[in-house]
């Protein structure tokens, strides 16, 4: 019974995990390419490089998914080697979701700094 | 030496090794597996490929070959990842337990994950929820009891199920929750039905009038009733179940090997028929026929215990399928073989006569050194009707009768082994057989060949 137990918690704090990194992904992606328009593969290496994400198959659903909510655009860029490149880059809408998004977090880690404090004072 | 193969992925051509190309393949199937239900698939796949085109040629810049291997592929999947491992990325819903009404399907699959041959023992303790190691313990187990015979099966498991390849299809695999564990479940529900209305019933001013009494005692019997059937159910399905496939086990070593076999299976051991198709088949003349017979007395045996089996199934397992294709048709096949089995019987009988003994006795003793007795044997089987004919050559079990002086005939099931020797000439057969018993020393035995 034990370890099954243990399987569902772990399982639980999984799910809470992703839970947690799927929104703030959205965010990091919007606060990457609001730098500059880039290819996939860089802000993949960026994302790796912050721990925000383990795999690349991740990405791609959720760059389609905020591409088709008007978030983003591609540009099509020729390439050194290969085919051309899609380049990501913000829309007018997509500053604006992220400027409100920034807003947002801010609140959150106040909120979260709150109340860690708070237990602190106890 | 390998085989290459020569892919387009993102219009970049690339040459690949089979093995290679067989690991990609199944990845990208996957892949749109998974994506398949995604309004964007389509484009997040060619995303997809057009990065996997990249790592490749970034690997091919980097080790100079200009052919992708199984590595690379693995390499690739590995930074990529497979569907299970990107599901938080996109749609919430599937992290989250899908509603209670919302059942997921629980089927058969085979385990492309954990595999020794075709996955089916690991695909098989994912449905039942048991551990894959016992499993495969016992098929070996099955494998020694039945003298490989399983292999057979093991190779129609593999035609018939399916191989577990998108991420629900292995969620199906393993079924939302336990087998066993969801019989349970419904049991115990069934009892806090009872004993919740018993509650009810209880609390109940037991003045009230007469008529809310009543119904109230028939709510509790009808769940109590209703608990005790769905028990006795699950009960019987399980006997189903084992009935089913033990039988199915026996039948096929009686077919091939003969009875002796069934000894080592449960109830049907003790006082199971005597199953021996390659002995009924000897009472034919002509080997065709003998051939049509063991067939038709395969399915006459095999339908049922198939429809036992699939019974039992549909009982524990709640599991749903009307295919009146599939019952229909083994139900004609089930006739048609009664009735090749009738016709053959009805036919072979002209060629037997009646009421025909052929007897000789022997009598020897052993001597005193040894403890067994052995004797190069003659056994005169008299005189035979011509409606034997080449037909004897097929005999290969006699019943021996062994009378000990001092006790009741013991009845042997004798086995001629190719050390046997059968000669007839003109209307008369005689085996040349070689038996050997163990009896007492200075004891003497009388042996009569029926």
């Amino acid at each position: 019974m034990e370890p099954n137990y243990n399987m569902a918690r772990n399982m639980k704090i999984e799910n809470t995990k992703a839970q947690m990194r799927k929104g703030i992904l959205e965010y990091c992606i919007l606060l990457i390419l609001n730098r500059r328009s880039l290819y996939v593969s860089d802000i993949i290496k960026e994302l790796k490089e912050s721990e925000m994400i383990v795999v690349e198959g991740t990405l791609y659903p959720l760059l389609t998914r905020l591409k088709n909510g008007g978030l983003l655009k591609y540009v099509w860029q020729e390439s050194s080697q290969g085919p051309p490149r899609k380049y990501y880059e913000l829309t007018a809408e997509g500053k604006k979701f992220l400027t409100e998004l920034g807003l947002s977090w801010k609140k959150l880690v106040d909120a979260v700094k709150t109340i860690k404090n708070n237990d602190l004072n106890f | 030496m390998e085989k290459a193969l020569t892919i387009n992925i993102n219009g970049s051509i690339f040459h690949i090794n089979e093995d290679a190309y067989i690991k990609l393949k199944t990845y990208l199937e996957k892949l749109s597996g998974h994506f398949g239900s995604n309004p964007d698939g389509k484009e997040i796949m060619q995303d997809i490929e057009a990065r996997i085109s990249e790592l490749f040629h970034s690997n091919i810049q980097d080790e100079g070959k200009d052919i992708v291997t199984g590595a690379w592929v693995e390499d690739m999947i590995s930074i990529m990842g497979k569907p299970e491992d990107f599901e938080e990325g996109e749609n919430e819903d599937k992290n989250h337990e899908s509603s209670p009404d919302k059942k997921i399907k629980h089927k058969m699959y085979r385990n492309p994950e954990d595999r020794v041959l075709g996955g089916i023992c690991s695909g098989t303790g994912a449905y039942f929820n048991i551990s894959t190691l016992a499993v495969r313990l016992l098929v070996f187990l099955l494998f020694v009891l039945t003298g490989g015979f399983i292999v057979i099966l093991y190779f129609f498991f593999w035609i018939v199920m399916p191989k577990a390849e998108t991420t629900a299809q292995r969620i199906e695999m393993r079924g939302k929750e336990p087998t066993v564990s969801n019989i349970e479940h419904s049991i115990r529900e069934e009892v806090k039905d009872i004993k919740d209305n018993y509650k009810n019933f209880q609390k109940s001013d037991l003045y009230k009038n007469g008529e809310e009494k009543l119904s109230h005692f028939g709510t509790v019997f009808s769940s109590f009733f209703k608990a005790i059937i769905k028990i006795i159910v699950v009960l019987a399905g399980l006997f189903f179940l084992f009935i089913g496939i033990s039988g199915i086990l026996v039948l096929l070593v009686a077919l091939i090997f003969g009875a002796q076999l069934i000894t080592f299976l449960p109830f049907w051991g003790v006082s199971g028929p005597d199953l021996n198709l390659p002995e009924i088949t000897n009472f034919l003349t002509n080997s065709g026929v003998a051939v049509a017979m063991g067939i038709a007395l395969f399915f006459f045996l095999t339908i049922p215990l198939i429809g036992i089996i699939f019974a039992g199934t549909k009982i524990v397992f709640n599991y749903r399928s009307n295919n009146q294709l599939i019952i229909l048709s083994g139900l004609a096949l089930w006739v048609i073989a009664i009735i090749i089995i009738i016709s053959i019987g009805f036919s072979q009988t002209g060629n037997f006569i009646k009421g025909k003994t052929a007897t000789n006795t022997i009598t020897t003793s052993a001597n005193n050194s040894s403890s067994s007795f052995s004797s190069s044997s003659i056994i005169n089987y008299g005189n035979l009707s011509s409606g034997y004919n080449d037909s004897l050559n097929n005999i290969k079990y006699s019943t021996l009768y062994i009378h000990l002086p001092s006790g009741p005939i013991s009845k042997y099931k004798m086995k001629y082994s190719n050390k046997t020797r059968i000669k007839y000439n003109d209307r008369q057969m005689t085996w040349i057989a070689k038996p050997k018993f163990d009896i007492e020393k200075n004891s003497s035995i009388k042996i009569i060949y029926l």
